[in-house]
């Protein structure tokens, strides 16, 4: 896989993995979402979050072997929560988009 | 310790326990990596490296208790009782080396 | 003092944290920095501007090495190595180095490859570059001393991380807290959200640290096994030759060029350097290093052996020849060099470069929050740690906070305005350079004590964001080349250094405002403006 793009791909999956997993507390479940989750919307949530960051993993693997790809797995999943700590107070509605948008902005080049 | 004046009387320990952290416990990481390189399995010079490349762990680890221990004399106990048994453990082993 | 283990641990974690914490935010930002030494070095020695430097027949190489062995001769007969670096891409000229004595520092000069002259001042931006901060990174420019007190300060850092996991209770339930605009509770979130996201960058980095000089800090194995003989021992660990001690029988040195041209031929590389050991006496030897492949090497994790031949210096005879790519010595000492390599991160080229950069930033930035929330607490509610006299030290913390954080994000932008800003012929121009650099973190240190800290915050702020802002306006009237020709020619690494000296100009920005909001509001409260301080943030 090409390493820039692995590097955005692998970028968002950390962050919609994170949000999926913040989002099974209440205090963020109530900033982003309002109200409280319901337990099985918590097990889904989890087991969506876990397993995104488990395909980050993954992705990370193939772009860039198993010995280097999980130093970068680690890089990313903290640089995608830097941007979900930051987003969560300033703006929490936002949230759940950028976990969409992000990853469409890197499919324009697939058609040039 | 936390927001207390400082007076003589306990000021004392908190600087026992300061030189035991630091010298108390770079002495026996030493001590526990010349053991460690007795029983490491590997050729010497990898036994040697493998314990060192422990031994700040043990160091971290020392410090840690120096500062958790209910006041400094078991502090300086909690590193002088390993540091000895280990001391005389490799001389042992390095004894039982030159009979071998 | 019957105390929980969490009490002594918050005890432990403030007070060892605090005395630490400016020499770890310097080790932090530095080294942070140091991940791009190569293109500040690019930058700063003006290299985008150069042409593409040609490579050397085999023949050039030989004649250059001959003019250097000449240089080195009549320099210094009697060294106690020499060091010959062939012209690269990196750097067209043909660099000599020396030491006469283990204990006396090291020599340097730059030689023109195909005529031996050493090369004027002037003739190129001389400069120490990005090295200037890898070397502040890791012996803070104070040799072995400076190595020590790094050490030290990387054992606090390790200590400070285990008891902050202590103290910091709820780390699963904060893990994505920061509420932003509370003061206290504010600085707390960031210094524990910093950190916890960053963890296993923080503890591989710290532990790696302390491994690169494991020699050096922990000798007792040596010591014991080996009774203290390092070059017996790490010719044992590598499966290298045994070492060769000084026999104090003059003997010449046999020409370089031949004996470079044979180690070529038995490692099937060109030489990146030629090392002598111990020229002038009979024990002298030759080694020959393979030129490092760092485009092949990007995609591993531990860099392979580019090869070495190793000659005695006097006879000409082969010693020892290691092929490249070849692996030596066993697996712990493979684990040492993972360790290693995790920490110099020369593998996986600028993707994971910049996760380095990103994590090391975080790092500092997590270490100036827990610098500035001991006052922002204390602030509030002072605590009586020192008697009559702690009105006094928080003054000194406070004065230390202004000048080890701002103060040295300030001189390391000022670094690069020096760098341009220094005439080019004047006499040891990399050592000024770094001269000035303290000089500016200096004068900071003066202006925070002389200011109140929320002025001194502000200013020294306003000063690196207006540098930072400014550099490719400096680097257009100083040299006419910048970002946007660099942009235009694909030269990265130029545009790089100035597009994220602008980034870190917009963020100075971003925390003035903040810090002037804040002084505005307390204004309005009718507040006294220290408190407003607590909203500076470190960069």
């Amino acid at each position: 896989m090409e390493k820039h793009f692995a590097l955005y791909l692998v970028f968002f999956t950390c962050y919609a993995g994170l949000l999926a997993i913040s989002l099974t507390m209440d205090r963020h479940h109530a900033q982003v979402l309002r109200g409280k989750p319901e337990r099985s919307r918590r097990l889904a949530l989890r087991l969506a979050g876990w397993s995104l960051l488990g395909l980050a993993l993954w992705l990370c693997s193939l772009a860039w072997g198993w010995a280097i790809g999980p130093v970068a797995w680690f890089g990313l999943l903290s640089a995608a929560a830097f941007g979900l700590v930051f987003l969560l107070p300033y703006a929490p509605r936002f949230a759940p988009w950028l976990s969409i948008i992000g990853p469409l902005l890197a499919l324009p080049p697939f058609y040039f | 310790m936390n927001a207390r004046p400082v007076t003589p009387r306990n000021h004392l320990p908190l600087f026992s326990r300061i030189v035991a952290a630091i010298v108390g416990g770079y002495l026996l990481a030493s001590i526990a990596t010349v053991f460690l390189s007795f029983i490491v399995p590997a050729s010497l010079p990898e036994a040697v490296l493998g314990a060192t490349l422990f031994s700040f762990a043990i160091y971290t680890a020392a410090i840690i208790w120096v500062f958790a221990a209910r006041n400094a004399t078991r502090a300086w106990l909690g590193l002088l009782l390993p540091g000895a048994g280990l001391a005389v453990a490799s001389f042992c082993l390095q004894l039982a080396k030159g009979a071998a | 003092m019957k105390q929980t283990f969490r009490q002594s641990m918050s005890w432990l974690h403030t007070w060892g944290g605090l005395w630490f914490t400016w020499i770890l935010f310097a080790i932090f930002l530095t080294g942070t920095l140091g991940v791009f030494d190569d293109p500040i070095s690019h930058w700063m020695r003006e290299k985008g501007k150069a042409g593409e430097v040609p490579a050397m027949s085999a023949e050039e190489r030989a004649r250059a090495v001959t003019l250097a062995q000449d240089y080195l001769v009549r320099q210094a007969p009697r060294a106690e190595f020499w060091s010959i670096g062939l012209p690269d891409e990196d750097e067209p000229a043909l660099r000599v180095f020396w030491r006469e004595t283990e204990a006396s520092p090291f020599q340097k000069r730059t030689l023109d490859p195909a005529s031996g002259s050493q090369l004027k001042p002037g003739s190129a931006r001389e400069s120490e570059g990005g090295h200037h901060f890898v070397h502040m990174h890791f012996e803070l420019h104070a040799g072995t001393a400076g190595i020590w007190i790094v050490g030290a300060a990387t054992m606090a850092m390790l200590v400070a991380l285990l008891s902050g996991i202590v103290v910091h209770k709820k780390i699963f339930a904060d893990f994505f807290t920061f509420r932003p605009g509370k003061g206290q509770r504010s600085w707390l979130d960031g210094h524990n959200v910093l950190a916890v996201l960053t963890l296993p960058f923080l503890f591989m980095i710290t532990y790696t640290g302390l491994i690169v000089f494991w020699a050096t800090y922990m000798p007792a194995g040596i010591a014991a096994r080996y009774d203290g003989d390092e070059e017996r021992y790490f010719s044992a660990l590598t499966d290298g030759p045994p070492a060769r001690p000084r026999q104090f029988i003059e003997a010449a040195v046999a020409p370089l060029a031949p004996l470079m041209l044979r180690g070529e031929a038995a490692i099937a590389r060109e030489t990146g350097f030629v090392v002598v050991e111990h020229p002038g006496d009979r024990s002298a030897s030759v080694r020959i290093f393979g030129r490092f492949d760092a485009e092949a090497e990007s995609d591993r994790l531990v860099g392979r052996s580019s090869g070495t031949a190793l000659f005695d210096a006097i006879s000409g005879e082969v010693i020892d020849v290691q092929k490249p790519n070849s692996v030596r010595g066993g697996t712990v000492l493979a684990v040492q060099q993972t360790m290693n390599a995790l920490h110099f991160v020369r593998f996986g080229a600028y993707p994971l470069k910049w996760l380095y950069f990103l994590s090391g930033m975080a790092g500092a930035a997590m270490l100036a929050a827990g610098a500035i929330l001991f006052m922002v607490k204390r602030r509030k509610n002072a605590g009586n740690e020192f008697g009559s006299a702690t009105a006094g030290v928080y003054r000194v913390v406070e004065v230390l906070n202004v000048a080890a954080i701002g103060g040295l994000v300030l001189a390391c932008i000022a670094y690069f305005w020096i760098n341009r800003l220094l005439p080019l012929d004047v006499a040891e121009r990399a050592t000024r350079e770094i001269e000035l650099f303290f000089a500016v973190w200096l004068a900071t240190l003066a202006h925070a004590a002389w200011r109140t800290p929320h002025r001194a915050w502000c200013e020294q702020l306003a000063a690196s964001a207006f540098l930072c802002l400014a550099l490719p306006l400096l680097n257009l009237l100083s040299t006419g080349d910048w970002l946007v020709a660099a942009l235009a020619r694909g030269d990265g690494e130029t545009a790089g250094v100035e597009l994220t000296a602008l980034a870190f100009g917009l963020l100075f920005i971003a925390a003035l405002r903040h810090l002037w909001r804040r002084a505005a509001a307390a204004d309005a409260r009718d507040e006294t403006l220290p408190d407003a301080t607590a909203t500076a943030t470190g960069g």
